[in-house]
C-alpha cells in the first residue's frame, strides 16, 4: 500500500534528513516536500545547521596532533602499569622493609650459629657416655691408628 | 645501594642456613650391625666380611672370622630398633640425637630377656664402634655397629 504524507511531521523530516527512512517513507515524505514549502524551509535550516557544525568539527580535528595525543595515552598507559612495581621498589627500598629484614637476617645468623656450635672433625670413633650391666669384667679400648672404640666385656657366667 | 645489597645477602644465607637445620633437624641414622664369631679354630676369613676383614685383623689376634648375622636399620631420633644377636641375644638401637659429626645412640644388649649391658655412644658419623666379649661355642661374638648420616 502506497503511504502518503498529508500533513507536516517534524519527526519524519529529521528522519528523512538522517536518511533513517525506508524506501517507500523516503519516497512518500519526497512527494509530500515536493508541495510543501515549510519543510523545505525546515530541511534547508537542517542542512545548514549541519554544514556549520560539521566546518566547525572539521576546523578542531585539523588542530588536533593525533601522533602526540597517542603518545601521551600510551605514556599513561605504561605508567599505571608499572606503578605496582614501583610501589614495591619504594617498599623495599623504605625503612618499613629496611630495619627489620635486617634485624631478622641478624637473629636468623646468630640463632644457627649459636645452637650448631663448633664442628669437631676428629677423635676416637665413638665417645663411651656412660656404660652399665651385668658383667664380669670390661675393657674400653682405642685403637692408635684408626681410633677405633672397642668395648670388650665378659658376661658373669 | 651497598647496604641493601649486602642485607639481601645476609637475608638469603640465613634463610639457607635455617633451611640446612630444619634438613639437619629431621635427619635419620643409618645404622649396620654384623655380628661375628671370632675363634682359635682353623684359619677362615669369611668372604662376607671382605671390606671389614682387614680392621678386624689389624685389632684381634683370632685366626677365624665368620659373619653370623647382619642387620641394616635406619632411625630417626628418639626411635628404636632390634637386632637378633647369636646365642638368644638381641641388641635394642636407640637413636638419642643427631649432630653434626656425631650421633647420639643407646646400645642395650639383652640375653633371654635379661639386660646385661647398656651404653650411651656418641657415633662418629662413617665410623663404627665394635662391642665383643660374649662366648659362644667356640670362640667369641664382636658386634661391629656402624653408623652413617
Amino acid at each position: 500500500m502506497k503511504r502518503e504524507y498529508a500533513r507536516c511531521d517534524p519527526a519524519i523530516l529529521n528522519r528523512f534528513f538522517d536518511q533513517e527512512l525506508g524506501q517507500e517513507e523516503r519516497a512518500a515524505f519526497s512527494q509530500h516536500l515536493k508541495d510543501c514549502p515549510s519543510c523545505q524551509k525546515a530541511l534547508r535550516e537542517n542542512e545548514h545547521i549541519s554544514a556549520v557544525f560539521k566546518a566547525g568539527l572539521d576546523k578542531e580535528l585539523s588542530q588536533i596532533n593525533f601522533n602526540a595525543l597517542d603518545h601521551k595515552v600510551s605514556g599513561l598507559i605504561r605508567r599505571k602499569k608499572s606503578r605496582w612495581w614501583m610501589m614495591l621498589k619504594d617498599f623495599f627500598a623504605s625503612r618499613k622493609f629496611f630495619v627489620p629484614a635486617t634485624a631478622a637476617a641478624a637473629i636468623l645468623i646468630l640463632t644457627f650459629s649459636l645452637t650448631r656450635g663448633p664442628a669437631s672433625l676428629s677423635g676416637p670413633s665413638a665417645i663411651i657416655n656412660s656404660l652399665t650391666g651385668d658383667v664380669s669384667s670390661v675393657m674400653i679400648i682405642e685403637t692408635p691408628k684408626s681410633r677405633q672404640t672397642i668395648i670388650w666385656f665378659s658376661e658373669i657366667s | 645501594m651497598k647496604i641493601r645489597k649486602i642485607v639481601t645477602a645476609l637475608l638469603l644465607v640465613s634463610v639457607i642456613w635455617a633451611m640446612e637445620g630444619q634438613v639437619w633437624a629431621e635427619q635419620k641414622i643409618n645404622i649396620n650391625v654384623k655380628t661375628v664369631l671370632a675363634s682359635h679354630g682353623r684359619k677362615y676369613s669369611d668372604p662376607l666380611l671382605t671390606a671389614f676383614i682387614n680392621k678386624l685383623k689389624s685389632i684381634f689376634r683370632y685366626s677365624s672370622y665368620q659373619l653370623l648375622s647382619q642387620n641394616e636399620m635406619r632411625l630417626g631420633i628418639g626411635e628404636t630398633r632390634t637386632a637378633s644377636l647369636a646365642g638368644d641375644r638381641t641388641l635394642k638401637i636407640t637413636a638419642l640425637g643427631i649432630g653434626e659429626t656425631r650421633a647420639e645412640l643407646r646400645l642395650v644388649i639383652f640375653k633371654k630377656r635379661k639386660r646385661i649391658f647398656k651404653t650411651i655412644i656418641h657415633l662418629l658419623n662413617n665410623a663404627s664402634i665394635i662391642v665383643g666379649g660374649p662366648k659362644y661355642k667356640d670362640g667369641f661374638l664382636l658386634f661391629n655397629i656402624y653408623g652413617s648420616f
